[in-house]
Order: C-alpha cells, then sequence, then structure tokens
C-alpha cells in the first residue's frame, strides 16, 4: 500500500498519507504507517522563503531532500531535482527547520519519581508513550524533536531522553539513539518542597536551598566513591587477582557518569545564587553544567555563567507565579544572548509546544534580537544544547529533513504550518488532517451505532489497574504551567 | 440393572469389574447413597479435545482419575452410574491468570518517616527499598479457601487455574491449583510455576513512579546477580571469602535470573507489552505476558519473539451511567471493538496463547467472552484448546490435564450442549474426580443491559449475563449514615467521611477525602459486606478506588484498593442527630 505520495505541482496537498492512516482502520493503523517511511526518495520543496537559522534567509529558494536529509538548499534557479522527484511547490510559503524544544514532559507516563532527593537510576526513556496526543499536536506546530526531561521533584532527578515526533512510528524509532545522555537537576523551591505538601506523604529532606546543595555534593561524593570502589576492582583485575566485583549500583553509576562527563546536567533553576551555587558545586567537582533550565534570574549573573560555559534553556516571559519567580524579565533571553550565552526557549507545557514559534517571535520585541537569532532560540541553539546540531536544528545540507512548511512568516500570529516532515517524511498535512476529519467522525458514529445494536453485551468487570500516578510540574510548582492538565489518556 | 447385590461389597465389585458389564444404552436405576470415588457416566457425548470426539459413549473414573473413555468400553460395577444422556464432556477449563483462594498480602511498610536527616542519609546509603520486593511470597503462604471458595468458577466449568500474588512489583510465586479440594495442600498441582511480577509503583516510598518501577526492576536483578557470585565464590571457597548475608527475596530471586522460572508481566497496553519483553530480554528471562489486551496490534512482534500470552477475555466494557456516547474517545471506541477479535489475530499469527478470565466479577461471563471471540473469528476448537490444553500445556501440566484421556485427573465439565452455546447450562462439574453438581439459577434471566451493575457474590450458578443474584428485599438497613473512616497509609492516617443512603442491597452517596470529593459510582451490600468504588482525582489523574468491608453494628472495616495498593480501613458511624 503506497500510502505518502506528493503529487507534482498541482494538487500539492492532497497526499493521502492521513487519509490512509483512517482507512487502515482500528489501530492497526498505528503500525501500518511503517509503510510510508519513503526516505528512499527525492522530494523537492520548491520556490518558498527558507529561513535557514544558519546562514539567513533565501528567497525564492528550494530544497533537495535526498534519503531522509537535506541534499542540496539554495535559489530555486539552482537546486533542482531529478526526473522521479516529487514536488512540493511551496510558492508563497516560508520553510523553517522543524523545532526543538530543549525542556519538554511530552509523551511520557510518568514524570517525576518523587520519593527520594537523588534518583539518577530512573530513565525516561522506560516510560515513553508513543501514543500520546500530544505528540500529534506539536507535529502540528512544527515540532520535531524534544528532549523529554524528568520533573523537578529531586535535587537529582532521572536521565532524560530525546525523540523525534515520528507520529505512529513506535517507540524505538522516535529515540534518537545516538543522542547524548542527559540528565536532571533541580534547584530552588520544587526540590525543597516549598509549593506542594501531598496528604499522606512524608516530608523530606531537603527544605532548603542549602540542603538542596549539601545532597548534590553528597551525591557527587558517592558517585567518586563508586568510581573508585570500581577503579580499585580493575586494578586488582590487572594485577592478576579475582575479586568479587562491586555491586553494580543503577543510580552511583549514573553519578559516576556525570562526573566522568559522559552524562550532560541540565539543571532546573531559578535565582541567581542558587545558579551560582551550582556551577561552583560543579566546578568543586571538575565539572561543567551543561544547560540552565528556566534560569529566570540569569541575566544577574550571566558573565558567572559565561564564564562557566553553560548554555541556558529559558521560559521565554512566565514570572511571578511563585516566590522564586517574581524577578523575571522577558530580556532574559536577549540579555544572556548578548553575554555570548547558547540560549533556547523551551515550553515545559503541552500547550505552549503547539506554538512555540510565536514565543520566539516574542524574543524580536523584548531585546531586539534579529529575526535569525531569534528563530535559533528554538531551532539550532537547542540543537546545540542536545549536541545534535550536526544532525538538527537548521537548513544545511546533510542535515535531518527535519522541516515545517510555514502558509506565511512563523513570527505573524496569522501564520500556522500546512505541513511538518521529519527525515524526509511527512507527519503532518494540514489538508490532509482537515479531509480526514469527517472520516474520523463518522467512523466513531458507526462505533457507537454498532455498540447500541449490539445485544446487550456488557460484561462487567472488576475494576482495572488504576493508572499509575505521576507527579506533574505542575504540583510542584503550585500552579498551572498554561491550561490546565489534561487527561493524558486518549 | 444397577441392583444392590453389587453394593459396598468388594468382592462382588472385583467380580464386576472383570466381568465388565456393557452399559452403553442402559438405563440407570434411581440413585443411591454412594459414597465411593468411582464414577461411570454413560451415554455422553465427549469432546477429548486431544483425540476425536466420541458421538456417543462412556468415562470411568476412579481414585480422581480417568480410568477409562470410549464409545465401549467395560463399565465397573462398583462405580456410581450417571446418565449423560443430553450432555456433552468436556475437560475442565483452565484460567491461566487469577489470584483466586488467596487472602490479600500485607501492604508492605512504608520507610521510616523519623528524622529527616537520618531517612536521607539512609537514602542514599542504602540499596533500594525492599518495598514491593516479595518475591519469596508463595500460594501456600496466603492461601485461604473453604468449601465455597471456588463455587462460581466451578459453576463456570473453571476447575484449574494458575494463581498468584498480585500485590507490589515483584508480587510472589504463583501456583497451578485445582478448585477442588478444601486444604491448600489437595489443590496445588504445581508450586511454584512463575514470578509475578506488576508495574505497580508504591505510594509514599520508592519506587513511587513507573519510571522508578523499571529502575526497581533492573536494580534487583543486577542485585540477584551479584547474589549468585558472592554465593557461588563463597561456596567454592569458603576459606579466604567473605561469607555473603542471606537473603530471601535474592534466593527467590536465583531461578528466575537462572531461566529455570518464568515470569508473568501482567501488561495490557501495546508499550506495556514492549517494556516487559524489553526488559525480559535484557535479563535473558524466560517470560509469559498476561492480559496482553492490546497484543491484537503487535501479533507479529509477538510471533516473532516467540512470546506466550494469557490473554484476558475481560473486555473493555461501556462505562456504566455514559450520559454522552460521544464522549468517549475513538481509540476508547476502537478498543472495545477490537476486543473480541484478539484471539483470532493472535492464533492468525501463530502465537502460543491460553485464556485467562482477566478477574471477571461474574465467572459465567469467562465462556460467554469466548464465544464472542468465536463470533469474532477464533475458530470454536481454538478456543476450547485455549481453556483446555494449551492451557494446561502452557502451564506445565499437560501431562495429567487439558484433555479426557485415560489415565488424565478426572476434572470433567458436563453441559447440556455446546459449550460455547448461550443456552448451555453447566450440569456438573468434576474436580479431582470429585462431583459437583451445579443449581440452575434460581431467577430467569433478565438484568443484562449495558451499566447493570457487576455481580460480585451474586449466588447464581448458572453462566451468562444474567446469573447475578436479584437484589435481595430483605437486605438489612446497616449502611446508610455518615461514616468517619481512617485509612492507614505507609507514611499517614488519612480521615475520610463517608455519606451513604440505601436502596435493598444498593448503596449511593459522597466520599469526602482530603484528596477531594467523589459521588460513589457503584455501592452494594450484601449480608453485611459492603462494596464501594469511586473515582478520584489527584494531582490530574483519575484515581479509581475501591473499598471492600464488613459493618458490624456501628463499626466498619475492611480494605481499601487504590493505586495498585491495599490499604486497611476502619470507621465508625457518627450516631442520628
Amino acid at each position: 500500500m503506497k500510502i505518502m505520495k506528493i503529487m507534482k505541482t498541482r494538487n500539492r496537498w492532497q497526499t493521502p498519507y492521513l487519509a490512509a492512516l483512517v482507512a487502515a482502520f482500528g489501530l492497526v493503523a498505528v503500525f501500518s504507517i511503517a509503510a510510508s517511511a519513503q526516505q528512499s526518495e527525492e522530494i523537492l520543496i520548491r520556490n518558498a522563503t527558507i529561513l535557514t537559522a544558519s546562514h539567513g534567509t533565501i528567497e525564492n529558494g528550494s530544497i533537495l531532500i535526498r534519503n531522509g536529509r537535506i541534499a542540496a538548499v539554495g535559489k530555486a534557479a539552482e537546486v533542482k531535482g531529478s526526473a522521479g522527484t516529487k514536488v512540493i511547490d511551496a510558492t508563497g510559503m516560508f520553510v523553517t527547520p522543524g523545532f526543538v524544544d530543549s525542556h519538554s514532559h511530552t509523551a511520557l507516563d510518568s514524570i517525576n519519581e518523587g520519593s527520594l532527593s537523588v534518583t539518577a537510576m530512573v530513565r525516561m526513556r522506560d516510560v515513553i508513550n508513543d501514543t500520546d496526543i500530544n505528540i500529534y499536536r506539536q507535529l502540528a506546530g512544527g515540532m520535531t524533536t524534544i528532549h523529554q526531561l524528568h520533573g523537578s521533584a529531586n535535587a537529582i532527578g532521572g536521565q532524560n531522553s530525546i525523540i523525534k515526533l515520528k507520529w505512529g512510528r513506535p517507540v524505538e524509532e522516535m529515540i534518537v539513539s545516538d543522542a547524548p545522555r542527559t540528565i536532571k537537576f533541580a534547584l530552588g523551591e520544587n526540590p525543597k518542597r516549598s509549593n506542594a505538601n501531598f496528604p499522606g506523604v512524608a516530608r523530606r529532606f531537603p527544605a532548603t536551598r542549602m540542603g538542596v546543595e549539601e545532597t548534590i555534593r553528597e551525591a557527587f561524593t558517592q558517585g567518586r566513591e563508586y568510581m573508585q570502589a570500581w577503579d580499585n576492582y580493575e586494578a586488582a583485575r590487572k594485577r592478576g587477582e579475582n575479586p568479587l566485583p562491586p555491586r553494580r549500583d543503577l543510580k552511583l553509576e549514573a553519578m559516576a557518569d556525570v562526573l566522568r562527563g559522559k552524562i550532560d546536567i541540565h539543571s532546573h533553576c531559578y535565582r541567581a545564587d542558587e545558579i551560582v551555587m551550582l556551577l561552583r558545586l560543579c566546578e568543586e567537582f571538575g565539572i561543567r553544567v551543561h544547560t540552565l533550565q528556566h534560569v529566570l534570574e540569569g541575566y544577574k549573573v550571566a558573565p558567572e555563567i559565561a564564564r562557566h560555559g553553560a548554555s541556558a534553556s529559558i521560559l521565554p516571559d512566565w514570572w511571578a507565579y511563585k516566590m522564586e519567580a517574581y524577578d523575571a524579565i522577558p530580556f532574559n533571553a536577549a540579555v544572556m544572548t548578548r553575554r555570548g550565552i547558547v540560549v533556547s526557549i523551551h515550553s515545559d507545557s503541552n500547550e505552549h509546544a503547539r506554538r512555540f514559534y510565536q514565543e520566539a517571535a516574542k524574543m524580536m520585541k523584548y531585546g531586539d534580537l534579529t529575526e535569525e537569532e531569534a528563530l535559533r532560540l528554538v531551532t539550532l541553539n537547542p540543537a546545540v544544547q542536545l549536541r545534535l546540531d550536526k544532525r538538527i536544528g537548521s537548513i544545511d545540507i546533510g542535515k535531518d529533513a527535519d522541516l515545517v512548511i510555514f502558509n506565511g512568516h512563523p513570527f505573524s500570529v496569522y501564520s500556522r504550518p500546512e505541513m511538518t516532515m521529519i527525515e524526509g517524511t511527512i507527519y503532518f498535512d494540514r489538508k490532509q488532517d482537515l479531509a480526514s476529519r469527517e472520516k474520523l467522525a463518522k467512523e466513531k458514529k458507526d462505533l457507537i451505532e454498532r455498540e447500541k445494536k449490539a445485544p446487550t453485551q456488557a460484561q462487567p468487570t472488576q475494576p482495572g489497574r488504576p493508572p499509575v500516578p505521576t507527579l506533574s510540574e505542575d504540583d510542584l510548582d503550585g500552579h498551572l504551567h498554561g491550561y490546565p492538565r489534561q487527561n493524558q489518556k486518549q | 440393572m444397577r441392583n444392590s447385590k453389587f453394593q459396598l461389597t468388594a468382592g462382588l465389585a472385583i467380580a464386576a469389574v472383570i466381568l465388565g458389564l456393557k452399559l452403553a444404552a442402559i438405563q440407570p436405576a434411581a440413585a443411591r447413597a454412594f459414597d465411593g470415588e468411582a464414577y461411570a457416566i454413560v451415554n455422553a457425548r465427549i469432546v477429548t479435545v486431544t483425540g476425536s470426539t466420541i458421538p456417543k459413549g462412556a468415562l470411568v473414573i476412579r481414585n480422581g482419575l480417568i480410568e477409562a473413555v470410549g464409545a465401549d468400553i467395560s463399565v465397573p460395577g462398583d462405580a456410581r452410574l450417571i446418565d449423560a444422556s443430553g450432555l456433552t464432556i468436556y475437560p475442565g477449563l483452565f484460567d491461566a491468570y487469577t489470584n483466586l483462594g488467596l487472602r490479600p498480602a500485607p501492604t508492605p511498610a512504608g520507610p521510616a518517616a523519623a528524622d529527616p536527616t537520618q531517612a536521607f542519609l539512609a537514602q542514599l546509603a542504602a540499596p533500594p527499598s525492599s518495598t514491593g520486593l516479595l518475591p519469596e511470597v508463595t500460594v501456600l503462604d496466603q492461601m485461604q479457601v473453604n468449601a465455597t471458595t471456588f463455587d462460581q468458577q466451578r459453576a463456570a466449568g473453571i476447575t484449574t487455574v494458575l494463581t498468584g500474588p498480585r500485590n507490589g512489583i515483584y508480587q510472589g510465586q504463583s501456583a497451578v491449583i485445582n478448585l477442588g479440594g478444601e486444604s491448600p495442600e489437595k489443590l496445588i498441582l504445581k508450586a511454584p510455576f512463575s514470578q509475578n511480577i506488576g508495574f505497580n509503583a508504591v505510594r509514599g516510598s520508592y519506587p513511587g513512579s513507573l519510571m522508578g518501577v523499571f529502575s526497581f526492576l533492573r536494580q534487583s536483578l543486577l542485585d540477584a546477580r551479584h547474589y549468585r557470585e558472592a554465593w557461588t565464590r563463597y561456596r567454592q571457597s569458603p576459606r579466604g571469602n567473605q561469607r555473603p548475608e542471606v537473603n530471601k527475596s535474592m534466593d527467590a530471586l536465583q531461578p528466575v535470573i537462572n531461566g529455570e522460572m518464568p515470569v508473568i508481566f501482567n501488561v495490557s497496553s501495546v508499550r506495556e507489552i514492549k517494556r516487559a519483553v524489553t526488559l525480559a530480554e535484557e535479563f535473558n528471562l524466560k517470560y509469559l505476558l498476561s492480559g496482553a489486551q492490546q497484543s491484537y496490534q503487535i501479533a507479529d512482534y509477538l510471533k516473532s519473539k516467540n512470546a506466550t500470552v494469557l490473554l484476558s477475555l475481560s473486555f473493555p466494557q461501556k462505562p456504566a451511567g455514559l450520559e454522552d456516547p460521544e464522549s468517549e474517545s475513538l481509540n476508547t471506541l476502537r478498543e472495545r471493538a477490537k476486543a473480541p477479535e484478539t484471539a483470532m489475530i493472535l492464533h492468525k499469527a501463530g502465537v502460543r496463547f491460553a485464556f485467562t478470565s482477566g478477574n471477571l466479577v461474574r465467572p459465567g461471563d469467562y465462556i460467554v467472552n469466548a464465544a464472542r471471540a468465536i463470533e469474532a473469528g477464533l475458530p470454536k476448537d481454538e478456543a476450547l484448546r485455549a481453556l483446555t490444553i494449551n492451557a494446561a500445556r502452557i502451564l506445565g501440566v499437560s501431562e495429567q490435564l487439558g484433555s479426557i484421556e485415560k489415565g488424565k485427573v478426572a476434572n470433567l465439565v458436563l453441559t447440556t450442549g455446546d459449550l460455547f452455546d448461550r443456552n448451555s447450562r453447566v450440569r456438573h462439574v468434576f474436580v479431582d474426580g470429585r462431583k459437583f453438581d451445579i443449581k440452575a439459577p434460581e431467577a430467569p434471566q433478565g438484568r443484562n443491559g449495558p451499566g447493570g451493575p457487576n455481580g460480585t457474590g451474586g449466588t447464581g450458578s448458572g453462566r451468562g449475563p444474567g446469573a447475578a443474584a436479584a437484589p435481595s428485599a430483605t437486605a438489612t438497613m446497616l449502611a446508610a449514615g455518615t461514616w468517619m473512616l481512617t485509612v492507614q497509609t505507609p507514611a499517614d492516617e488519612v480521615t475520610s467521611t463517608l455519606t451513604l443512603t440505601q436502596d435493598g442491597e444498593s448503596l449511593n452517596g459522597e466520599v469526602s477525602t482530603p484528596f477531594g470529593n467523589a459521588r460513589i459510582t457503584e455501592g452494594r451490600i450484601r449480608g453485611s459486606e459492603v462494596m464501594l468504588n469511586y473515582s478520584l482525582s489527584v494531582q490530574g489523574q483519575t484515581m479509581p478506588v475501591s473499598m471492600r468491608g464488613r459493618i458490624e453494628g456501628n463499626s466498619i472495616r475492611g480494605t481499601m484498593e487504590a493505586m495498585g495498593q491495599n490499604f486497611n480501613f476502619t470507621g465508625a458511624k457518627r450516631p442520628n442527630q
């Protein structure tokens, strides 16, 4: 079954991709999309305004995609396909790199292992929910890669995962397998539980910023001892001895890899004092904070952050929703960018992630970033923070064909994505989405009717297992991030 | 023909066996009180499952075993005769994953709250908490049965089940049991069979989240390997090696990591199934997948993994009292439509499977749902095999069970017609050669519409959706009023207020908790036993809660199940004002 077919020039949006999804019926559809990954073909996106995010804007430009990668980008007159190339005529359209969210909690069955203050052993990739409808909604907003972070309940949270939003593909294909390993740290009110008190759950250490620092120091120290134990073991083996190996401890293994620089630290933080504390603490152990997350007071200590070499992934303009957020300013991105810090904007929200480009646009207003600097906040810079800038984040030859086609300039509130592709495969097509709605509505109606006609088939069962509760970031902050949280169940 | 001169006379009985009586067409005389262990069932249609079906034949049971079966066999004179004209004999049915006959395990205690600094230091120093790590629990430890425990299952034709503890992560060791005897020692056919694993978070301590559960599972399997290594070294050379500590949980995990004992993962969604398979492959575990409701989406994947599925016949159902059908998602509707097809899809893909009831409230629905699987395309003989011989093979008891063959255990079901015919009725069941007569339901069918009340504890012994007992008009008015409840959680006591009204056996009302308020969605009282279901919205998630308790005067006590855990509660009725 040929599912994805891009017509030549005329009827260019009539790709029967989603229609096939619907036609394949039932949940088998989820897997039959596998057939749509036709990466071997050439696709030409023709005659668009291309915002490359790395080397300026190309008017009347074309992009040639081969085997899922960008094979050529330039003026339309210079970039041509061959005879069999599928052509997408994008006259009047704008093309941007797929957006990269450096701080997301989308498509996860649990977010916080909130029981302990150090949970370096848990891994987000164990709990990815590849059927979360938010994946599709964010694709519709041009998002293509997300950094799935552990929550901020603990001073040291879990190991994060990075996925591409290949809606309909199984989780093992979504995971960016060659991405670096990262871990979540958290400072301030959330790990010390200032705003959340859960009935039935005992309060725990730490309850102050001092305690948070001590918690991290203790974990580093234990990680160092663990490394030492294994080094001693290896040394003994080299001497020809045969000692009992030390017990493998998944938590301390992760801490040891943090100390070895094999796992990047991404730390949730707000206040200037705690930011500087973490930079100094890491320097004491000979390591670097890779990315500061949220960083609301980053503008106050931008020279210190720059000197340390950390990057900053920020909330664009949220403030005053809790005590530690009172000193936030929307000029944060611009101030830090001008200090030479690699800055990205993140969503931290299923809702903001659907209109991520608008968040970037605000940063032209606050602090006079250039258009390309603003675009990089949601494309190339987060790619750098995820160490994936060789693969994604800009429209350059050799990079993954993760692209968004807008019907207008992405920084206009009147614009919207028409199509989103990842590695040359279309995962969102607005026209097809609209066309499929009627069919989906009919399918639903038919199923409801079928149940009505079915003779008394209700089979009472014992209640199923309840969902495993997950501590959300809203719970910790004592406020809602954007819209009220929706039930993750579809 | 069956006259009294054979009665209880050993010599003559032996003579009768030697002489042999051709009984294929013999009409029985009036039944007599006869307490022997031998039965001869004659004039029956016999579905042997492994051999061909005998249109009209006889079957002899002695000492709990099938002594003879065939169209034309000699029937011993000492056997109690059962004329089964019009009846069909099937092998007793299996339910391949249950927790029948087990009392709830004690909820493992959470960590001591004490001094937070100490708790913190302990946290960092200690291996992950052993909460949820109870692999050493066995069925014998937890079994609590009496003569009526399995009445409903037998009435549904179920004679053999896999049962195992269901609390926590490593839940303990399952066993294959026959649903006949009254003492655990007599029921057990095979123990242990498996280690059961559930992806259940532990509230208030580690692992408190799904991802923590996976880290916990991986860590404890690594620990079991380390334990094995330490003990192997010590046993090989006790001199010069430190003696390791003994740990019963680690001991219980040894056959698991050595691939000698399978684990059963209780899973339903595609991603749960894949998580289980990934974990099993990482640690080379033998595994079975129980539940597996969404397995129809990944039948080829399961085939490629050579996986074994204990497929639940507890199909998803429309929620009771759903006001707007449109409010359900398309996926939910698709799931319901697809559920009965799952067995057919697994069969076509060549995946090995047996059926489980998925703890259906009314065991009688088990066969009804198997019949729905047949309607959805599963060949009837495959459905029967999934209930009998295939289950026996998967559970490692096919030498003695799962079909009607000479020498096998006399687990039999006698029905009035085809097993899957809705009008058929189970008449007799034999378990280990012991006969159980199944009474016809007292009331005619009827309450089988969508949203009908769940029939827990129904006294109906037939099967089919209407077998639950009619509400009793004589139910005593025990429950109505306001109750102050105290629920014991590992970290804290949580108080709640329960306001109930009672109408016959049905209970309505509200519950008020520190987590929020909720209406009782389902409530019932039978005698002094109370059952209440409701759903709380906690931290943005729907949390179903199920309470079971017993009222004594103005006090109530029982257990509350929420988030996969059981909590004890006590309470008192507030005096009328």
